[in-house]
């Protein structure tokens, strides 16, 4: 799956959790976009995406890797290695 | 010993969802007591509840929407929305920044949302953890409603919930109080709060201690005092009040609407008649009498008893427990009344509700009616002199009111209320 193709799907997704002032900064959504301080995101709403991200794409994601969770380069990059395999392989 | 007054008030009531409308409301006896279609659905007997017109615009203002859109529990809703009516009414602001350490809360509730518990409980059952999310636990914890009105508001002192069956409200008023009187915080935000719930009421219909022929005469149906009294209408909504240090209230130029002396809370222990559902007269009494002497008040002085009185066999001996404890009778029995003729009977937020209703009285100088009592219970005009118990709205001078409730469990509290001066 293509990286700009994964960023309109997660943008969809992230659409169900982000309301009040991050709705701005979802509409204009990139790379560096920051959860918490972008898209008014807190731990617990990071926890429903992450449910949601897991059936959306059928993958599962530890615990470890929602800390990293902070930025939407960082999710991407997650769900990337989940459905494509780890980035460094790909030629 | 600090002195406690009452600075800010808010509630969420089956007649009325603001002050001012309450005042009216309490001063015109509306009846807030409605015919409801999904009690007939449900298969209730009782078919008639006090169920507050109600709209969360207020709330959806003051709590991010992440979370505001997971708040799925009526009696936060309810809770929340008094609070920050009386927040304000008190003159008061809301710091987003920083926590305000000499403020605290007593929030009471009898249960959480039931609604919300089975949706919870279906999800597990259907082995569909996923689908919980992350939002359940807060509506869950009994503590959710104190721990939502501490965030709304960032008040960093002694946050607390209590649950005492229909005695809460009157209970956390008083536990609220103590905070301040013995100087462990400047302001409490006190108050309880009920939602609607079938799985509640069912209960008590079953019990059969619920009304059930006046469906089609719902504003007939809470008839406390009444010989046709056939039980108590189901209610909910939320009470809550702002007390605070009369030194910092005086200082910062609050409106003060009247006193909490003090009180007593006790229980009758389930002996000598007492059970989990009825009261050992003892201690009714005993409960009574100490609030009394906790405020040093002479009973004469007391110009309004505003009772539990629920609408079933119980007021009589309920109107009994009160003369033998005030030691007056017939015509020398102060006036009486019972805000559950209006409303029904708001269970954990009957308590704040009709205390929020009892230092309006105090504060406008009236004594709000009795609704449909217009035939008396002999035993009870035998106690109290008729003219004692008011079908219409009276201006009156109010200087001291006693208040109490009594629940399930036998437990009893009492708090006695004074005119500032």
């Amino acid at each position: 799956m293509e990286r700009a193709d994964l960023l309109n799907e997660f943008k969809t997704i992230l659409s169900e959790h982000v309301s009040g002032e991050g709705t701005k900064a979802l509409e204009s959504l990139h790379e560096e976009t920051d959860l918490k301080n972008d898209l008014g995101i807190d731990s617990l709403d990071v926890v429903n995406i992450v449910i949601d991200i897991e059936s959306h794409f059928d993958i599962e994601i530890d615990n470890d890797s929602i800390k990293k969770m902070s930025t939407i380069a960082n999710c991407l990059n997650l769900v990337d290695e989940k459905v494509n395999g780890p980035i460094q392989h790909r030629a | 010993m600090n002195r406690v007054v009452v600075t800010g008030l808010g509630v969420i009531a089956p007649n009325a969802s603001d002050i001012d409308s309450f005042r009216l409301s309490l001063q015109q006896g509306i009846s807030g007591i409605k015919f409801h279609q999904h009690l007939e659905c449900a298969g209730l007997n009782c078919q008639v509840a006090g169920i507050p017109d109600f709209d969360d615009t207020l709330i959806s203002k003051y709590i991010h929407p992440n979370t505001f859109k997971y708040l799925n529990s009526l009696h936060v809703k309810y809770a929340c929305t008094a609070a920050l009516n009386a927040w304000f009414d008190a003159g008061l602001n809301i710091d987003p920044e920083n926590a305000d350490w000499n403020t605290g809360c007593v929030i009471g509730c009898s249960i959480s949302d039931v609604g919300q518990i089975r949706e919870v409980t279906k999800i597990v059952d259907n082995k569909e953890i996923k689908k919980l999310g992350t939002r359940y636990i807060e509506q869950l914890m009994t503590s959710g409603v104190s721990a939502y009105i501490s965030g709304l508001f960032g008040i960093g002192n002694h946050i607390q919930t209590n649950s005492s069956a229909c005695a809460t409200g009157t209970e956390s008023i008083l536990l609220a109080a103590e905070k301040i009187r013995n100087g462990h915080a400047d302001r409490m935000i006190a108050g309880s709060c009920e939602a609607p719930s079938i799985y509640v009421w069912a209960n008590f219909d079953n019990m059969r201690i619920l009304p059930r022929k006046f469906n089609e005469i719902p504003d007939k149906a809470s008839r406390p005092f009444s010989s046709s009294a056939a039980g108590f209408v189901p209610g909910c909504g939320a009470g809550m009040l702002i007390l605070e240090n009369l030194e910092t209230a005086l200082q910062r130029g609050a409106r003060i609407y009247g006193e909490v002396l003090g009180g007593a809370i006790n229980s009758g222990a389930q002996r000598n008649g007492g059970t989990m559902t009825a009261p050992n007269r003892e201690g009714v009494v005993r409960c009574i009498k100490q609030a009394i002497a906790n405020t040093k008040t002479d009973t004469d002085s007391i110009d309004l008893v505003c009772g539990h009185l629920t609408a079933t066999f119980a007021d009589k001996i309920e109107v009994d427990n009160w003369a033998t404890a005030l030691n007056r009778r017939k015509e020398r029995f102060p006036h009486i009344n019972s805000m559950k003729s209006m409303i029904g009977h708001c269970l954990s937020a009957a308590g704040s509700i009709e205390i929020v209703a009892a230092i309006l009285q105090l504060y406008h100088q009236f004594v709000h009616p009795n609704l449909n009592c217009e035939d008396i219970h002999p035993e009870i005009a035998e106690i109290a002199d008729v003219n004692c118990i008011p079908i219409e709205a009276r201006n009156v001078e109010i200087n001291r009111i006693i208040k109490a409730n009594f629940g399930f469990g036998d437990v009893n509290a009492c708090v006695v209320l004074a005119r500032y001066s």
